[in-house]
């Protein structure tokens, strides 16, 4: 299991490797990690992957590019306004101080009435399946996955609920520690899972915990990202 | 044919509008104070310029097209500032600061020497490829970031709206993690 100091040591490495690449390390330098890598064929393999990595990156990058100028040039400038207009979000015609009104209102209704626990706990049905567990794995799962897996079912149905809730949280407490463990990556899965758990327990506050701390790795231009704001904001009503 | 071409370049042009877009409104407006459609106005600006340099014929790209574009989107930014005379929410020289020095293809060379392995080169550079192709987010917008656009960790942590650079820098580290698992499991099917 990797402590801190490893985690440190590795990460120290990755900017060795980086700074190698870039040519930033001085001969000196350069000499020291390449007998380091001559000496240890482990690490050798890492540093080899993040080489084929960045030259597999600048490759894909450069044909990507070329192909994008090559559709360019070969466009009328009315076309690519179009295409703008068409991708790019559509603007509200109405200004927002004809909204004001009836949002103020309804504002004002959800803060009296509150969110009814009936809803708070079938809002933890319907986004427990937005992630299914293949949009978080690819390849093959190992046996923490296979079990994670069950949990989606149970949730849905509220089965064992207590004991559900219960074993994700274990699991995300350790996912959530700095030395890497078998938790660590499965992480992003079991907090979207441990967070719906507690909808459907109605345990709002404790959901939207886990969904702050969701937030605060995942930023709002990924996909999980997105979605754990989508409910957060559906919880805040 | 002529038309299925014109479909896919059309494809290609919005795909990169969308990704470019998701990077720079939210960069936009929290950086300059812009509202969105203070962004949308940028951004479309910012791209016709693209699309008038890159159809000059002394056009050269010295950075990746979203570097470039990127920086485009930036000055029109600072532009708009200028004539709507707006406080900026934040400090106002914020920089999509790159990093030293490109990729060097002899060093790439160097490093991919000192490994042992008993794999053809031309099965490794395939198994990389194809998990390059298949990287899921948010691994995919901070290695393309980071390796391709030589975006440093600070420009990473302001367009991806991460806390820190540290916490770029771990997921990073993790996402590397997660290549060379990955990367080990493939290799061991081929045999």
């Amino acid at each position: 299991m990797k402590d801190r100091n490893d985690i440190k040591a590795d990460t120290h490495f990755e900017d060795r490797v980086s700074d190698f690449l870039r040519g930033k390390l001085s001969e000196e330098q350069e000499k020291v990690l390449v007998e380091e890598l001559k000496a240890n064929s482990e690490l050798a393999a890492r540093a080899a992957l993040m080489a084929r990595l960045a030259r597999q990156m600048d490759k894909l990058g450069k044909e990507q590019d070329a192909a994008l100028t090559d559709a360019l040039k070969g466009m009328d400038k009315k076309d690519v306004e179009r295409i703008l207009a068409e991708t790019l979000p559509r603007r509200s015609h109405f200004r927002w101080v004809w909204l004001a009104v009836p949002v103020a209102a309804a504002l004002l209704v959800f803060s009296l009435v509150g969110y009814h626990p009936r809803r708070i706990s079938s809002l933890g049905k319907e986004y427990v399946f937005y992630f299914p567990q293949q949009e978080f794995y690819r390849g093959e799962q190992d046996t923490l996955s296979l079990r994670l897996n069950g949990y989606y079912g149970a949730i849905a149905d509220r089965e064992n609920l207590a004991e559900t809730i219960r074993m994700l949280s274990d699991m995300w407490d350790n996912a959530r520690k700095e030395n890497y463990n078998v938790y660590t990556d499965h992480m992003p899965e079991i907090g979207w899972l441990l967070a719906n758990a507690y909808l459907r327990g109605n345990q709002k506050a404790e959901a939207l915990q886990v969904l702050e701390q969701l937030a605060d790795e995942y930023p709002d231009n990924t996909a999980l990202g997105k979605k754990v704001r989508e409910l957060q904001a559906k919880l805040h009503r | 044919m002529a038309a299925i071409r014109n479909l896919q370049n059309e494809a290609q042009i919005s795909r990169f509008v969308l990704d470019e877009w998701s990077k720079i409104s939210l960069f936009l407006q929290r950086h300059y104070g812009l509202l969105e459609e203070d962004c949308q106005d940028v951004f479309q600006e910012a791209f016709i310029i693209l699309y008038e340099k890159i159809r000059k014929e002394d056009f050269v790209l010295t950075s990746s097209l979203s570097t470039y574009f990127m920086g485009i989107c930036k000055n029109k930014a600072k532009e708009l500032k200028r004539t709507k005379k707006k406080l900026v929410l934040v400090e106002d020289e914020l920089d999509f600061s790159l990093l030293e020095g490109n990729i060097s293809q002899d060093k790439v060379e160097a490093l991919i020497a000192l490994e042992e392995d008993t794999l053809a080169e031309i099965q490794k550079e395939e198994l990389v490829e194809s998990i390059v192709q298949e990287m899921p987010s948010p691994c995919k917008e901070l290695l393309w970031g980071f390796y391709r656009d030589n975006l440093s960790l600070k420009a990473l942590a302001d367009l991806l709206n991460y806390s820190s650079e540290g916490s770029v820098k771990v997921t990073k580290h993790r996402c590397c993690e997660k290549l060379r698992i990955r990367y080990k499991e493939l290799s061991k099917r081929l045999f």
